[in-house]
């Protein structure tokens, strides 16, 4: 009885990181982020990303959970280049009711294939109520597959 | 209740008494009678058997005169207390309770010294803990002093009441004043450095940047509502002032900072910051991968 206890507890504290790691990172798929002219046209790639299928480049933009900001500060966007191009991305920090006044930070690749940026959190922080997003100006064709604090 | 219970079992008790006597003095009588027959004279017998009648009369009366207490006794009783009655009994029982009273009035002065105790205690206590802060006080100068060993803040965690909605929104209202407040602090400590140590040479530098990335949107026939109105830096801080329709023409789509932005017109990894102005946009940015100044609360 107490080996299967034990395995049990084994079990459970092997699981719950791992069940964590799966949701933090299936909670920021691409298919998050949306362009930010209404207009705009883009398509879902591979049902967790979302892709630029306009004629010209478009701003992206995707939403960062609360939690997500409770990580080192850092965060990571994986970017999808089908042939050699630039992508130049923005972590935006708002404070609430704070007339417009928000922080930045940014971050840019170029090449081709699968790439992941890392965009350090903006300094500026005043309280509770500060709101975060992150802004990908992206090519057509570029598709954009995770928005997340994990690597 | 107690007292009822007394005054019902004395009187019963003189009743049984009376009868009993009654039976005995009965049985006293007809000894006396066989007695007389064969011993004593007719005559005292007769004086004997009077006195023992007037004895017996007596008893009956006192008997009779004990029922009549009782029933008043306990008419009494049956009746609401008056004030009179609670006297006369208070007064009857006055040597118990002055027993008790004696009593408790010893027990009272015997916490009394307790008391007195535990307070001088306290007071000892308190004094004690005083000195001992003063001396981990000046201890801890004195280590300050010697050896530069830098004192933690401690925080005690405290149990947060709950708020009425009235508290929440006035504790809203207070954070949000707070920021504010910590916003515009921030803007001016980053004006102040700015006027610290001119840097001309970065000045003109960004100034570069952001003009041409405004000629190459006018070049690709999109002209941006804004101009460049002043770049000044100083100590890895730059401040550019745009002014115009920081709107945009059309609200749905990108306005001119994320047109700008979408240039690359600030390097990689900068910290920046946009505050809208009355004429347009202040742009704080970091040089070459600085952070900008903090805010010093």
């Amino acid at each position: 009885m107490k080996y299967i206890l034990s395995a049990g507890l084994l079990a459970s504290l092997l699981v719950l990181p791992l069940g964590n790691a799966v949701a933090g990172w299936q909670s920021n798929p691409g298919t998050q982020c949306k362009p930010i002219s209404s207009s705009h046209s883009y398509g879902v790639y591979n049902w967790s990303g979302i892709k630029n299928t306009g004629s010209r480049s478009a701003w992206f933009v995707c939403p960062v959970r609360k939690d997500d900001q409770a990580n080192d500060g850092t965060h990571y966007i994986v970017l999808h280049h089908p042939t050699s191009r630039t992508t130049r991305c923005y972590y935006n920090r708002q404070t609430w009711n704070s007339a417009g006044t928000t922080a930045w930070r940014n971050a840019s690749t170029t090449g081709s294939g699968t790439r992941t940026l890392a965009i350090p959190a903006p300094t500026g922080s005043y309280g509770a109520y500060d709101s975060n997003i992150a802004l990908c100006y992206m090519a057509p064709g570029t598709s954009l597959r995770q928005s997340t604090w994990l690597k | 209740m107690l007292r009822k219970n007394y005054v019902a079992f004395v009187v019963l008790g003189a009743i049984l008494l009376n009868a009993v006597f009654s039976l005995w003095l009965y049985g006293h009588q007809s000894a006396l009678i066989e007695k007389s027959s064969s011993t004593a004279g007719q005559h005292e017998l007769l004086a004997s058997m009077k006195r023992q009648s007037d004895f017996i009369e007596a008893l009956q009366q006192d008997s009779a005169a004990l029922k009549e207490r009782l029933s008043a006794s306990l008419k009494k009783l049956e009746s609401p207390l008056t004030k009179s009655d609670v006297i006369t009994m208070l007064q009857e029982l006055e040597p118990e309770v002055g027993v008790s009273i004696k009593a408790l009035q010893a027990q009272i002065s015997e916490v009394q010294q307790q008391l007195e105790l535990v307070a001088q205690k306290a007071t000892e206590n308190e004094e004690r803990k005083v000195l001992m802060d003063s001396q981990v006080a000046a201890d801890t100068d004195t280590l300050v002093e010697n050896q530069q060993i830098p004192i933690a803040s401690t925080t005690i965690e405290v149990e947060t009441p709950e708020l009425n909605p009235q508290q929440l929104f006035q504790q809203f209202t207070q954070q949000e004043a707070e920021q504010q407040q910590n916003i515009q602090m921030h803007i001016q400590q980053m004006d102040s450095h700015l006027l610290s140590t001119p840097d001309y040479v970065g000045a003109s530098n960004v100034e570069s940047a952001f003009q041409s990335a405004l000629d190459n949107k006018v070049q690709e026939n999109a002209a941006l509502p804004v101009s460049l109105s002043s770049v000044n830096c100083s100590g890895g801080l730059c401040k550019v002032s745009l002014s115009g329709n920081m709107d945009g023409d059309n609200p749905a789509g990108p306005g001119p900072l994320l047109q700008l932005l979408a240039l690359g017109v600030i390097p990689d990894n900068t910290d920046f910051m946009t505050v809208p102005t009355e004429s347009g946009l202040d742009i704080y940015l970091g040089q070459n991968g600085q952070a900008l100044p903090q805010v010093s609360q």
